[in-house]
């Protein structure tokens, strides 16, 4: 038997970031590199804190933009062999009261624009005959995010319970299932990772508070995030099709 | 004496219910009615309702009053709950029913390449617009300190599809491909983290919410190879009923379920538990 270990590694393997912009976009094309992956990105603004081979300006609005990222894929980077889309872990906006064309526009973007994505890219990846599709969320994809963290940072409190965010943030949990139906038999596969809350990267009432309920004693850090994208980018994760992996220390596992 | 029956109780609770007079939500509205409450249907057509009206409301004995809705206009869904929260005085349950497929929307030649004026229009009018009466309802509900919100989900909100139960040929447009609409899964997924993520937001004023995930309706438009199929797949060997949801409903809508908030409850006949 071959060393298994190797099938870990990206390394020949080309990957296409999308909305590396927003949370956990940059330690997700950081830790696809540092597996030996190729890594371009795509989305509303390029990341300058990580490289990348190449960047497409992509705002998820239209089966007509979709269909030219994937394009713009199949001609830069010849074979796509990860996809992971990142959009749902945009910021929503703050707040419970919002209009109608706010709620509208907000799950447009998100739910819409990964939709359209996945279509495009899985199109072109069945086409293939080969691929792993990634859909990155956070842990309020599998539970209400807790009130009680948040007393001592009411700013964050806005920000985590906004009105759209568990919809967005967990839209994909069962769409990897119905994507991974279609994808299976063209040889791809379709997964989605649940994140915890990053180190450092919020007040510390909250992190402590976080902490507290969790676990393993500790948040998410980059390493974490490289991690659980190379497992389920690698060919080490070859049957796994349809399922949403927490990435959380075992918050949501109570 | 404490009485466990009362608990179900609805007389003198103003329920505002969509979709309430067909499949599933006639289930839930001949429950709520059984349970005295006084009713407002959210109709499409008010003039198609009032034989409806009329009707269940003197088979029951309650006030049953139709207001105008349509899901895919804002300022009606606006209208409705001001018209209802300014003749009952409060909103006691919210029970939300209605899908709309949109009818103008063109699908590609397989259900994956699904046309982005469709996924535009199922995003508009289901997603969105449940999100937006939700919040209107939980305004008053967060003001009153008391209310339940119950959500149609859907059992393709918790599983992917199964393609065995489509290969058959007058359903083939499914079997062909193996996956079936992405906005349904998209929409239902994201509405099972919402009930919890909404939990978490009311439960703090005294406001529940919760949503009932019913599996396939035996309805006259199902074939006879798509249920003979499906059932094998249930527990209990069957397709729904609509009044298979009118215990579960009651529950959740009266006091008797005033413990129960952030659920994804399957009624299913043990479908997705095997």
């Amino acid at each position: 038997m071959q060393n298994f270990l190797t099938s870990f590694s990206l390394s020949g393997k080309n990957a296409l970031v999308v909305g590396g912009e927003h949370a956990y976009g940059p330690e997700l094309i950081a830790g696809l590199q540092a597996a030996g992956a190729r890594v371009w990105t795509a989305g509303s603004a390029p990341i300058t804190d990580v490289p990348s081979e190449g960047f497409f300006p992509y705002h998820h609005t239209s089966a007509d933009e979709a269909d030219a990222l994937a394009a713009w894929a199949k001609d830069t980077m010849g074979t796509v062999d990860v996809l992971v889309e990142n959009v749902l872990n945009m910021d929503t906006a703050p707040g419970w009261d919002h209009d109608f064309d706010s709620i509208n526009a907000q799950a447009q973007t998100a739910m819409g624009g990964m939709i359209l994505t996945v279509q495009a890219m899985g199109r072109m990846m069945a086409a293939q005959g080969h691929g792993s599709v990634i859909l990155s969320t956070d842990y309020g994809a599998l539970v209400g995010y807790d009130p009680h963290n948040y007393e001592g940072c009411p700013e964050l409190y806005q920000r985590d319970f906004s009105l759209l965010r568990g919809y967005v943030r967990g839209s994909c949990v069962n769409y990897v299932r119905q994507a991974a139906g279609f994808l299976g038999e063209h040889g791809c596969r379709c997964n989605a990772l649940a994140f915890a809350p990053m180190a450092g990267k919020q007040p510390q009432a909250f992190e402590d508070a976080f902490v507290a309920h969790n676990q393993i004693k500790r948040l998410a850090t980059a390493e974490d995030i490289a991690a659980a994208v190379t497992f389920l980018a690698s060919d080490a994760s070859v049957y796994i099709t349809g399922i949403t992996l927490p990435v959380d220390g075992g918050y949501t596992a109570k | 004496m404490f009485n466990t029956y009362d608990l179900f109780s609805m007389k003198g609770k103003n329920v505002l219910i969509t979709g309430g007079r067909v499949m599933y939500g006639l289930g839930a509205t001949m429950a709520l009615a059984d349970a005295g409450a006084n009713l407002y249907l959210a109709s499409h057509s008010v003039e198609s309702a009032r034989e409806f009206v009329e009707q269940l409301s003197a088979e029951k004995g309650i006030k049953v009053t139709a207001v105008p809705f349509d899901q895919g206009d804002p300022a009606s869904i606006d209208a409705m709950f001001k018209t209802v929260i300014a003749d009952g005085g409060s909103l006691d349950a919210f029970i939300h029913c209605s899908r709309t497929i949109p009818s103008s929307t063109k699908n590609g030649p397989t259900p994956w390449d699904t046309g982005d004026d469709a996924i535009e229009a199922n995003v508009r009018t289901n997603s969105a617009a449940t999100i937006h009466m939700v919040q209107l309802a939980g305004a008053q509900m967060v003001k009153q300190r008391s209310g339940s919100i119950v959500v149609f989900g859907s059992m393709m909100g918790l599983i992917g599809v199964e393609k065995h139960n489509y290969d058959i040929p007058e359903q083939g447009t499914f079997g062909a491909v193996g996956a079936g609409g992405h906005t349904y899964a998209v929409d239902k997924s994201g509405l099972t983290a919402w009930i919890r993520h909404a939990a978490s937001y009311y439960g703090q004023y005294g406001v529940r919410i919760n949503a009932v995930c019913p599996g396939g309706l035996n309805s006259h438009r199902t074939s006879e190879d798509f249920a003979r199929q499906y059932s094998k797949h249930t527990q209990l060997g069957r397709l729904a009923n609509q009044e298979d949801v009118s215990g579960l409903i009651l529950t959740l809508a009266s006091d008797a379920g005033a413990y129960l908030t952030g659920l994804n409850i399957p009624i299913d006949g043990g479908y997705t538990a095997l």
